[in-house]
């Protein structure tokens, strides 16, 4: 290896300009697939590949089926949009126009429903089999309905009542979906009577930002030419993500390189002596950034824009290269040194290299390229800085800097005391780190539009949340054909299903069966015959004799001429969301609409059956899930794969444990800056821990190797280096992309750290060793850095499940909202409900089930079960007394079954307790104070002097968490993820409990919650 | 003692979820899934010839309905799942799919069980806890109605409309805490369809076989902890 590199230094300097060539054609070669790629913004390229989550957003784009486009006009009062009712269908029309826009939904019925009733009737002998029409009966029947009050136009429009049953589906449809209207409107109007929406259906993929973009623009355009007076219309497209996500990321890069150029020039002017060669140092990188972002696009693969906008980083990183060989190239004996310190150089890159390219192991495509475009940069640009750098420098020499000796801090003791401390420090601040993989924080544009979409929600949505199975034919029959067998099997395991599910089969049949029943209608029925009949039997009941004729023209047009293709226009608006083509032209899919909680169901389905669950509460935490797991195996990747690449590179497991110090320091100091922000550590500070290892792993072996060399220039190298990747680092810091600011934020503090035990600890430590195996620097800290680890591998005492985020409370929310937190004055209402619970215990998870209920008397009982069937304990008490328990007989627990009971009666009257008030809380002493999106209240509790601390989120009410505080310490602490909405009762879902004074952990999941107190 | 509700309580509960076995092994036997078969009355049958032919199966695979009834709770508790058994292996396996997904198979002398909410699967061998072994054949007994597997620590007799009761003899520890179990037969009066437990406290277990199948091979997946989320 040594010798190789001897060989491309001497070729780039005995020929320069040769070399210079034929780096800049490989590198244009590279970087030509750039003029053909295609780029993306889609945010969902970052869940982990074949993932529930990964496959619910897939259908969620491509399927058609949730397709959010939509115009959504606000009116001041319910008059004023009434009457700009014509001019909002002038605009539908003219929207029909704008191309990607394949159909306008602006009506849930149709004006004319006479009309649409009568031409109804040709689909009778599709959609039903033949069973005898009595002509007598139908005209009797239709005289008793308008005796009876019935409008005579719709009654003989539709005598036989076959399309107002068909009708009828459509409430079915209204339910089973929770989408409410406006009463007696044809519009889609909301039923406060000010909102109005168009529906538009687009063959724009949401992820199609260029497409999207001309979408919007169009739209825009026409809304922009019909202005509607006190009318507001705001465009709610699935497109504006990707949108949003591009243009943000686009201002980034924009950015980024401003901010390059503002921060490395001055800093390579100033340290190198205003040598003006210096500045070729981050054209290198730079230069091999974009060729690597070309090699990116070979696969065929969209570029991820926030991949490509990470090149601020590489540059920051592989600048180190050209500092290092430029330190070097100013020393006597240039070149000899040059190629004894470049396998140093080439283990370092090949280090951090190594660390980036597992990323390609992980399952998530953005990550994989970001490794993948990261790795080859940082090995390329080595490569490219020892070709050409020498050559440039070898000219003329700068003034050789004074060597810098490493210091080793007197008395050696105090620095290892000194950073073990603040390791432990570091380790003490990282017990209380939250981890956050909820991938929707980095979505640029989710806080600017979720205000839209979650006002459409509110406004037409109502009810409990409802769930989708998207099934999935090779064609719409086949789709319909695997919906109705979905449909049997739901209900066949749970009839109730039949009163809630809906199915674009129960609007119309498949293809055979319309063929059947057309055949049975061609078969058995005599058109004339029967139409003689009604004429005969109108006249004999006294109406015109051919007032039957219009349903008769429609029934003969149904039976001669049928369209087993065509659907009724009145079902288009419902059937062309639920029954879609999908975006990617794979096949179609039907959307099978049922209670969330039934989702579970469509397990064990028929394998041929491929359906995929959506459920707008399940998706998030299914993200988190997903995520958890995908984003655990870089980090643990990294360290070890730094490890083994040093250890290849000493051959010597005390100089290895050495070169990691660097890392450790920097991965701890990150977590606990993190820790003590009270930000939580998410994917992008996960990546940069992950940049961290590679990088400071660098630090750990030059700083041995010089101490193994004597190199007096290698405290100014990794000076330079920290100082210019800090710099690559600020680049994306002030990134308005929150994954590449955060990338950012967490390299700074990293990259300090790992300079400081690299520059000032390591030394002290090499040199202890040197003089003693047992050195007294190296024992302090290693004493302090073993805790230090601890967390590490405990993990984090991060929260289960994630929140959405809230906006920050505005000034004029904030006294609104203050008033609301108060603790209520009623008592607490009985409640009951079965469940879950997972206990864990350090390493320790046994999930159980629960049953719990607490009376008008404020008794609350407790009963748990092992999943096996048997009872494991079951107790009843108030918040001031247990009354009676029972555990089964045990032999750990005997004798202190009492204290037990005690224990998890308070823990469940901490959980349910003060969601309304008990007689713990002195009510009238609480203070609320409003904290970013957050209103903490806190208010003494109990009588031991402590204090109850209640968080709300702004508008988010009820509480999403309280904590126990008392003593400077929290004795336990209770969050609330989800409440169930009930019968107008509003009750947590799920809950994470903490008892920190036993160091265990509930999480309760409530399955089902009764009207009462009986469980 | 100030570390010990914790430990204690974690210990009870992974400890409980074997020793519950036992007695879900009762309700089993007792309680049991909805008959598919007309049930019979055995008042007038020979009780000794009744014992003979109970039970007379290598394997069964059984969905299961556990209901429990709780005598402070108004609505009982439900438990879906399925159940297989292999009684010239000693094997045993309980999996259930609501609430929640739970696993517990005894086989090759270890209880092992899982659930998908922990993902987490614990074993524990029969060495380390030798009364494992006592209550896996207790289990199996109740689970297949062994009747006579049984008769050492419960009195077996012919109940009302087609039972067999069994009663815990008084010295033995299950007499404490149950008051009888009942089992319902099918039409053949050689298998069990329904076990019902009543215990001391008041409260009813039913356990209600649906859709048996008597010595087929039931496949190795089944025989696993840790089952598909």
């Amino acid at each position: 290896m040594k010798s190789l590199l001897r060989r491309v230094i001497l070729f780039g300097l005995r020929r320069p300009v040769l070399a210079a060539v034929l780096s800049l054609l490989a590198l244009a070669l590279a970087a030509l697939p750039l003029l053909t790629a295609s780029f993306s913004a889609d945010i969902t390229r970052m869940l982990p590949s074949g993932s529930e989550s990964e496959r619910a957003c897939a259908v969620l784009l491509n399927s058609g089926l949730f397709n959010q486009s939509a115009v959504l006009f606000t009116a001041d009062t319910e008059e004023r949009l009434d009457a700009a009712s014509s001019e909002i269908d002038t605009i539908a029309n003219k929207i029909t126009s704008v191309p990607g826009v394949t159909r306008v939904d602006n009506r849930f019925l149709p004006d004319d429903l006479p009309a649409t009733l009568a031409s109804f009737q040709e689909w009778i002998p599709q959609f039903q089999p033949f069973s005898g029409l009595d002509a007598a009966g139908i005209v009797s029947a239709a005289k008793r309905k308008i005796l009876l009050g019935g409008f005579a136009s719709l009654v003989l429009a539709d005598p036989t009542g076959f399309a107002a049953s068909k009708l009828a589906v459509l409430e079915q449809f209204r339910s089973a979906s929770s989408f409410h209207l406006k009463d007696g409107e044809t519009a889609i109007v909301a039923p406060d009577g000010l909102h109005r929406l168009l529906l538009l259906e687009t063959d724009v993929s949401a992820a199609d930002t260029a497409g999207g973009r001309k979408l919007m623009d169009d739209l825009e355009a026409i809304l922009a030419a019909h202005p509607l007076s006190g009318i507001r219309a705001e465009l709610l497209l699935a497109h504006a993500h990707s949108i949003e996500n591009e243009r943000v990321i686009k201002s980034d890069v924009k950015l980024a390189c401003i901010l390059s150029v503002l921060f490395f020039v001055p800093a390579i002017l100033l340290l190198f002596r205003r040598d003006l060669r210096a500045l070729a140092i981050p054209v290198f990188p730079a230069a091999v950034s974009l060729a690597a972002a070309g090699l990116l696009a070979i696969p065929g693969e969209p570029v991820l824009l926030f991949v490509t906008a990470t090149g601020g980083l590489v540059i920051g990183l592989a600048v180190d290269y050209g500092v290092h060989v430029y330190m070097t190239m100013q020393t006597p004996c240039p070149v000899r040194r040059l190629v004894r310190i470049a396998p140093s150089l080439l283990t370092g890159a090949a280090t951090s290299s190594a660390v980036f390219l597992l990323f390609a192991l992980t399952p998530i495509p953005g990550v994989r390229q970001f490794g993948v475009f990261i790795g080859i940069s940082l090995l390329a640009s080595l490569l490219l800085t020892l070709l050409l750098f020498p050559s440039i420098l070898i000219r003329t020499k700068a003034p050789l800097p004074k060597p810098h000796q490493l210091k080793t801090f007197s008395p050696k003791l105090a620095c290892g005391i000194c950073f073990g401390l603040m390791a432990l420090f570091a380790v003490l601040a990282i017990l209380r780190l939250n981890i956050r993989t909820d991938l929707r924080q980095f979505d640029a544009a989710q806080e600017k539009l979720s205000e839209t979409a979650d006002a459409v929600e509110r406004l037409f949505l109502d009810g409990p949340a409802q769930g989708v199975l998207a099934v999935h034919g090779t064609d719409a029959d086949t789709a319909l054909q695997h919906a109705e067998s979905v449909c049997a099997s739901l209900t066949g395991k749970d009839p109730e299903l039949a009163e809630s599910i809906f199915s674009p089969t129960f609007l119309i049949p498949t293809k055979a069966e319309r063929e059947a029943n057309l055949t049975s209608w061609r078969a058995s029925f005599n058109f004339d015959a029967f139409a003689k009949s009604l004429r005969a039997a109108a006249e004999d009941e006294g109406f015109e004799p051919d007032a039957f004729d219009p349903f008769l023209a429609s029934l003969q047009r149904g039976i001669e001429a049928p369209d087993l293709n065509a659907n009724p226009d009145v079902f288009a608006p419902v059937l062309n969301r639920v029954l879609r083509p999908a975006a990617d032209g794979n096949g179609w899919y039907a959307a099978v609409f049922l209670p969330e909680s039934a989702l579970s169901l469509a397990e064990g389905l028929p394998p041929e059956i491929e359906t995929v669950p959506i459920s707008r509460a399940d998706i998030p935490a299914q993200i988190v899930s997903d995520m958890k797991s995908a984003a655990t195996l870089p980090v643990v990747l990294a360290i070890f794969s730094v490890f083994a690449i040093a250890f290849l590179f000493f051959r010597s497991v005390r100089d290895s444990l050495c070169a990691m110090i660097p890392v450790a320091m920097a991965l701890l100091t990150v977590c606990a800056v993190y820790a003590l922000l009270g930000k939580p550590l998410n994917l992008a500070a996960e990546i940069s821990l992950v940049l961290l290892s590679g990088l400071a792993i660098d630090y750990g072996v030059f700083v041995n190797g010089s101490e193994r060399s004597a190199n007096p220039y290698v405290f100014r190298a990794i000076s330079a280096s920290a100082l210019t990747t800090a710099a690559g680092g600020l680049t994306i810091a002030f990134a308005g992309h929150p994954l590449l600011h955060e990338a950012g934020f967490a390299l700074i503090p990293g990259v300090l750290a790992a300079w400081g035990a690299a520059a000032l600890l390591l030394p002290s430590i090499r040199r202890g060793f040197v003089k003693r195996v047992s050195s007294a620097p190296l024992k302090s800290f290693l004493l302090a850095l073993i805790p230090a680890f601890l967390p590490f591998t405990t993990a984090c005492h991060s929260l289960p499940y994630e929140y959405d985020p809230v906006p920050p409370l505005t000034e004029t929310e904030w006294p609104l909202y203050r008033d609301k937190v108060q603790p209520p004055a009623e008592p607490m209402k009985p409640f009951a409900f079965q469940g879950k619970v997972t206990f864990e215990y350090k390493f320790f998870k046994q999930a159980t089930l629960c049953a719990v209920s607490y009376d008008e008397s404020g008794e609350l009982r407790v009963a748990a079960f092992s999943p096996s069937g048997g009872k494991i304990f079951e107790l009843s008490g108030t918040a001031d007394a247990l009354a009676d328990f029972w555990f089964m007989p045990i032999d750990v627990l005997d004798g202190h079954e009492k204290e037990a009971a005690g224990f998890i009666l308070a823990d469940f009257f901490h959980i349910f307790g003060s969601l309304a008030p008990w007689r713990g809380v002195k009510t009238g002493a609480t203070e609320n104070v409003k904290d970013d999106s957050k209103i903490i209240r806190r208010e003494p509790f109990g009588d031991d002097g402590g204090e109850l601390v209640s968080v709300f989120w702004g508008s988010k009410l009820p509480v999403m968490g309280k904590y126990y505080f008392k003593n400077e310490t929290i004795d336990w602490q209770s969050w609330y993820f989800r409440y169930i909405v009930k019968d107008a009762v509003i009750f947590p879902e799920i809950i994470v409990y903490d008892n920190y004074k036993h160091g265990y952990r509930l999480i309760l999941t409530v399955s089902d919650l009764f009207e009462d107190s009986e469980s | 003692m100030t570390f010990w509700p914790a430990v204690r309580i974690l210990t009870a509960v992974l400890l409980s979820v074997c020793a519950s076995f036992a007695f879900a092994g009762e309700d089993a036997a007792q309680t049991g899934p909805k008959p598919q078969e007309a049930e019979v009355k055995v008042s007038e049958l020979d009780t000794a010839e009744l014992l003979a032919n109970i039970a007379n199966f290598k394997t069964l695979r059984t969905k299961f309905v556990q209901t429990k009834h709780l005598k402070a709770f108004k609505k009982p508790m439900v438990l879906n799942g399925e159940l297989c058994l292999d009684r010239p292996g000693k094997r045993f396996a309980w999996h259930v799919e609501k609430p929640l997904k739970y696993s517990c198979v005894i086989a090759n002398g270890k209880l092992t069980q899982w659930d998908a909410d922990s993902d987490k699967t614990v074993s524990v061998p029969f060495s380390k806890y030798p009364m494992l072994e006592m209550l896996s054949d207790a289990m199996t007994a109740f689970a297949s109605g062994d009747v006579k597997a049984l008769e050492k620590d419960f009195e077996a007799a012919a109940g009302k409309d087609g039972t067999v009761v069994l009663k815990p003899r008084s010295e033995h520890f299950a007499a404490s805490l149950i008051t009888e179990v009942e089992l319902t037969l099918d039409e053949s009066k050689t298998k069990i369809v329904k076990v019902r437990a009543s215990e001391k406290n008041g409260d009813v277990t039913e356990l209600v076989y649906t859709d048996s199948v008597f010595d087929s091979d039931i496949p190795d997946a089944l025989w696993q902890a840790k089952q598909k989320k």
